[in-house]
């Protein structure tokens, strides 16, 4: 029995990993889940090096705090005037204003996607990036709880001709999907799509060719994506956004991102959740900072959602 | 990154596998284009008119000096459009691949007929062989002798260009290896390795073979 529920929980984490993938063109590195080593720097007294109290104490005296982020639009990234912006940037840079800690005592540090996790309390002491909360990387960091959720969506000719609603019911019709390389699409559609109705190639672009070629008539991918591409094109756009469904355990697969912090930053971490909950609870000061990224209160407010109930075993 | 893993290795080779198989069939369908339409091309070069001649190697000379790639993307692209979306990526880049290759083989082909010694044209006409009888006879026989050793080192050579059709949406080798990067984030090692092991052992019996055949060819009177 436990291996079962070990094994099943290994998938959906690794699906909810996968669709964090979708966004990340050209990064890739270690495994998050290989992290835990890296992590053993820290200590469990609030993750400080030396004797000035925990990092939100030094950080609301006036000390640097360092935070990795892994230049990935929309989430965070470095702008063409060389400032670190982005849907997550500004969301915790508004959170941690309110505890009293200033932008300009962020230290940016440009990280490699692989390296967010098990670079944490060694060259940076939290991370800001966007970073979905998943079973197995709970395991090793302390996920404040989720600023953003990001649904998938299918990319359809405009009208939508064939009717396609979601990832799974399609997979019913005689449709044929359109897929990344290496995403979690990708792999629910080879479980439940015959071969022949898949279309797999490396990038956004060369699917929205085959799309318009006639080649495929649906592309599945997280909506943030979609809706630029569909934005900037007539031709084509985008369905209502959905939760893809585990084709073995029928739950939803849901993508949801947040700050992390080291373990032993749970007084940082508690802190951030209080402010996340006052900031999401005002949704119209939450869409002022995030709209103009693209996220909407309809598509994208977590509503309550808790990394306790993404992590349910592994939480810390 | 992290280094070799056994356990990972383990766990992309079935994925690997899967691409070789694709990898396999692509080869033995573009090889068969290659040696054909390469053949064709070469005797039609020696038999037909200038009219003929000329904007025929042409053609072969304009394949022969672009990439692969950009030949892939575009016919890919035109299927679509002029003839039919439906037609597989499969058969589209083995076709065009089997094309491309054969702009080489043609010139191989080329050179087995060319080698043959002037002596031997003559003769047939002197025996009043048919047009038919000198080629089937006398002329390819000799040709092949002498062209199977270059012949087999384009099919090689084409055998490891197969990754190029994923641009086009085949799941070969390299993107098989791809997506399991994708999925974990690792493998990254472990999976070019095996697949460049595959290609290496699918491969270099074939050249070890055809350095054999060049030897004994060598050796040969022809």
């Amino acid at each position: 029995m436990y291996t079962r529920k070990f094994l099943e929980e290994t998938t959906v984490s690794d699906n909810l990993k996968l669709n964090r993938r979708n966004l990340m063109f050209g990064v890739s590195g270690g495994a998050a889940a290989l992290a835990l080593g890296a992590c053993s720097r820290t200590d469990s007294n609030g993750g400080g090096d030396g004797d000035g109290g925990s990092l939100l104490e030094r950080a609301q005296d006036g000390e640097t705090i360092r935070v990795a982020y892994a230049d990935e639009a929309p989430y965070a990234y470095t702008a063409e005037d060389g400032s670190v912006v982005g849907q997550s940037v500004d969301t915790h840079v508004h959170i941690l204003e309110q505890l009293g800690i200033s932008a300009d005592q962020i230290d940016w540090q440009l990280t490699e996607w692989g390296s967010l996790i098990p670079g944490l309390g060694g060259t940076h002491d939290m991370v800001i990036a966007g970073m979905y909360v998943t079973p197995d990387r709970c395991e090793n960091v302390a996920f404040a709880n989720p600023d953003y959720i990001m649904p998938d969506a299918l990319l359809v000719l405009a009208g939508n001709p064939g009717g396609y609603t979601t990832l799974n019911e399609m997979a019913d019709t005689d449709g044929v999907i359109g897929v990344m390389n290496g995403t979690s699409e990708q792999e629910i559609a080879d479980q439940i799509y015959p071969e022949d109705r898949i279309n797999v190639q490396g990038d956004l672009d060369s699917l929205i060719l085959e799309l318009k070629a006639g080649r495929l008539d649906a592309i599945a991918l997280t909506s943030a994506n979609l809706q630029l591409a569909a934005d900037a094109d007539d031709e084509i756009e985008t369905t209502e956004g959905f939760w893809p469904k585990d084709p073995e355990t029928g739950e939803d697969i849901i993508g949801a991102g947040a700050a992390v912090f080291q373990p032993g930053d749970t007084d940082f971490r508690d802190a951030v959740n209080d402010e996340v909950a006052k900031l999401l609870d005002d949704t119209e000061t939450w869409e002022s900072i995030v709209g103009e990224y693209g996220f909407t209160v309809e598509t994208n407010h977590p509503e309550g959602l808790t990394a306790e109930e993404l992590c349910p075993d592994t939480y810390q | 990154m992290e280094g070799w893993s056994n356990e990972r290795a383990a766990e992309v080779f079935p994925m690997v596998l899967d691409g070789f198989w694709v990898v396999l069939q692509v080869t033995a369908v573009a090889a068969t284009i290659a040696v054909l339409v390469g053949l064709a091309v070469a005797i039609t070069e020696q038999v037909s008119s200038p009219w003929v001649r000329r904007p025929l190697s042409g053609v072969m000379q304009f394949i022969r000096n672009t990439p692969l790639l950009v030949q892939l993307l575009l016919v890919w692209a035109a299927t679509s459009y002029y003839i039919n979306p439906d037609w597989s990526a499969f058969i589209v880049g083995s076709a065009v691949l089997g094309v491309h290759y054969s702009s080489y083989t043609s010139e191989s082909f080329r050179a087995g007929i060319e080698a043959i010694p002037q002596g031997q044209w003559e003769a047939s006409t002197a025996l009043s062989l048919p047009a038919h009888r000198t080629w089937f006879a006398v002329i390819l026989p000799q040709m092949m002798r002498r062209s199977t050793a270059a012949v087999a080192n384009w099919l090689i050579a084409m055998f490891k260009e197969v990754p190029a059709l994923f641009a086009i949406g085949v799941l070969e080798m390299i993107s098989q290896v791809d997506k399991y990067l994708g999925q974990t984030y690792s493998g990254a090692v472990e999976g070019y390795t095996i697949a460049g092991l595959l290609f290496l052992a699918a491969s270099y019996p074939v050249a070890v073979a055809m350095r054999r055949l060049e030897n004994r060819l060598a050796k040969s009177n022809f």
